[in-house]
């Protein structure tokens, strides 16, 4: 592999604490020092604005998926770099090597392969099954929100946006109501073991052990509530559409891996912004329709999942810069998304503007599948937020979550006044 | 610059002169054309930019991709003949005219 000398070589960390706490200084740094830029720290490629983003996520015959997300490499022996943040993950606590495998076959392949997922994910989840449970999701949020709002003040994080997310999720997808919050755990690991293996990572594995075991029970298909997505899965078994059942059970456990910390992250980076900009928390009171925009803007201002990977499985050239094969092509989402080159004052939260150029859900044939109820669940929490409370502020200091991978808090404290 | 309609049930219409090449979804986020909503960017993931085209102007579209027809089963108001994604009906000189009916509901 050569890599283009004459392309800007940085030496930032993007998983250091002062960048995973406040990235948003680099990203301008990264955005402006060229379309393309090296990252010295770990040997990758990265793309910081909005086009090469669209471009690198829309073009995956040149920025494949099939060597995973993450900035490890688990297929290979030898690592990218010879560096121990680079030692391959062989095995997650409580989860065996072929289930490892059958999760990468689920999750990574590109075009044929994917096509029958992908098909299969979209029908699961598409808007119009999703407006199905419109009004049991509309009326969860708002007994939970009352409820909360009620007793003038909660952590937003915890007991809001984490309760909401993992029952919706749960009852969704059917799994059982004991033990839900495992979901939690199991989800910070996944995400966080795209990322090098550090502390954060390291912490998280050991943490999920017992969360790997309740979600592999939850997602069998003897544990599963009909009427929900788990059931729809195991008729796709049963049909001859997913090889077997053990597949069957890879996919289920995708929701608990992809479809928790994503969303309850975003809502609690939603309600973070409402409570610190008081001008945009009284649009959304006299105009709850703006809920659904307010998550998007969200996505948008401050993004929940911040660096994403493909492999360069050829030479190309990309915005004029020559991109070597078979690297790591990091893109930063959130600094995607704060391209002043696309977005008007991006560092404004304006729940008014159209947003919806944001890249928080990816592009293209990987895109997430899951929008329409991400959407779903963002709007129902914020609207009930708005028609049940006057007021919202922070009570103290949130405290940031430290992840490789999602950007949020793990503790919002927020006072409220009831309507 | 081909002139498209949107028109509200009940309400009066928007005529936007419109840019060669634009799609119709991006036009009317654009000028500000209540109605179509195209929360996914235009990507055809979201059902929310489904207008029913006049009839006359139909056979003048692109087909409908199998990503559109799948979407098109997920919009909000019933799916009719005439249904499109306007964020997949690119305009040009051709559809001059165009007359976009919005549906009632988009979400």
């Amino acid at each position: 592999m050569t890599i283009e000398l004459d392309l800007p070589r940085l030496d930032l960390d993007p998983y250091s604490q002062e960048f995973l706490s406040d990235p948003y200084p680099y990203y301008e740094e990264l955005r402006e020092a060229g379309p393309v830029v090296w990252l010295n720290r770990y040997g990758h490629y990265a793309v910081g604005r909005h086009a090469e983003t669209k471009i690198v996520l829309e073009n995956w015959e040149t920025f494949g998926s099939t060597r995973g997300f993450g900035l490890n490499d688990p297929d290979r022996d030898v690592p990218l770099v010879e560096a121990p943040e680079f030692e391959p993950i062989r095995e997650i606590p409580g989860m065996c090597t072929e289930s490892m495998q059958r999760l990468y076959a689920a999750v990574r392949p590109d075009p044929p392969e994917h096509d029958p997922i992908r098909q299969m994910f979209m029908k699961m989840l598409a808007p119009g099954l999703i407006r199905g449970w419109r009004e049991r999701i509309l009326e969860r949020a708002d007994q939970l929100v009352q409820d909360l709002v009620a007793r003038g003040g909660f952590d937003a994080a915890v007991e809001l946006s984490d309760h909401f997310v993992l029952n919706v999720i749960g009852d969704i997808v059917g799994l059982r109501e004991e033990g839900r919050e495992n979901m939690l755990l199991y989800g910070d690991m996944a995400m966080n073991t795209s990322g090098p293996r550090n502390e954060t990572y390291i912490h998280s594995i050991a943490g999920a052990a017992d969360s790997v075991e309740w979600v592999g029970e939850a997602c069998r298909r003897e544990a599963i509530a009909p009427g929900g997505i788990g059931e729809l899965v195991f008729e796709s078994v049963d049909r001859g559409e997913i090889p077997d059942e053990a597949m069957g059970e890879v996919f289920v456990r995708l929701f608990p891996t992809a479809a928790v910390d994503t969303t309850s992250s975003t809502i609690t980076n939603a309600i973070h912004n409402l409570a610190t900009h008081p001008d945009q928390w009284r649009l959304l009171r006299e105009n709850a329709n703006l809920a659904r925009n307010a998550f998007q803007e969200t996505m948008r201002l401050t993004q929940a999942i911040h660096p994403l990977y493909r492999t360069t499985n050829h030479e190309s050239v990309l915005s004029g810069c020559p991109v070597a094969g078979g690297a790591k092509m990091m893109m930063l989402l959130g600094s995607a998304n704060r391209d002043p080159r696309v977005f008007e004052d991006p560092n404004r939260f304006d729940i008014r503007r159209d947003a919806s150029a944001q890249l928080g859900f990816g592009s293209g044939i990987h895109s997430c599948a899951g929008q329409s109820l991400a959407r779903l669940e963002g709007e129902a929490v914020l609207a009930a937020l708005a028609r049940h409370a006057a007021t919202i502020a922070l009570d103290g200091e949130p405290s940031r979550r430290v992840h490789n991978t999602l950007h949020t808090w793990a503790r919002l404290p927020v006072f409220v006044t009831a309507a | 610059m081909p002139a498209v309609t949107f028109q509200r049930p009940g309400g009066p219409p928007s005529v936007i002169d419109a840019p060669l090449g634009a799609t119709a979804r991006d036009v009317a986020l654009a000028s500000g054309v209540d109605g179509i909503v195209g929360e996914c960017g235009g990507q055809a993931m979201c059902a929310s930019c489904h207008v029913y085209v006049e009839e006359s102007f139909l056979a003048l579209l692109a087909p409908i991709t199998d990503d559109e027809d799948a979407m098109l089963d997920s919009t909000a108001s019933p799916r009719l003949p005439n249904s499109r994604l306007s964020c997949q009906i690119r305009l040009t000189a051709e559809l001059d005219g165009l007359i976009l009916h919005l549906p009632k509901e988009q979400i």
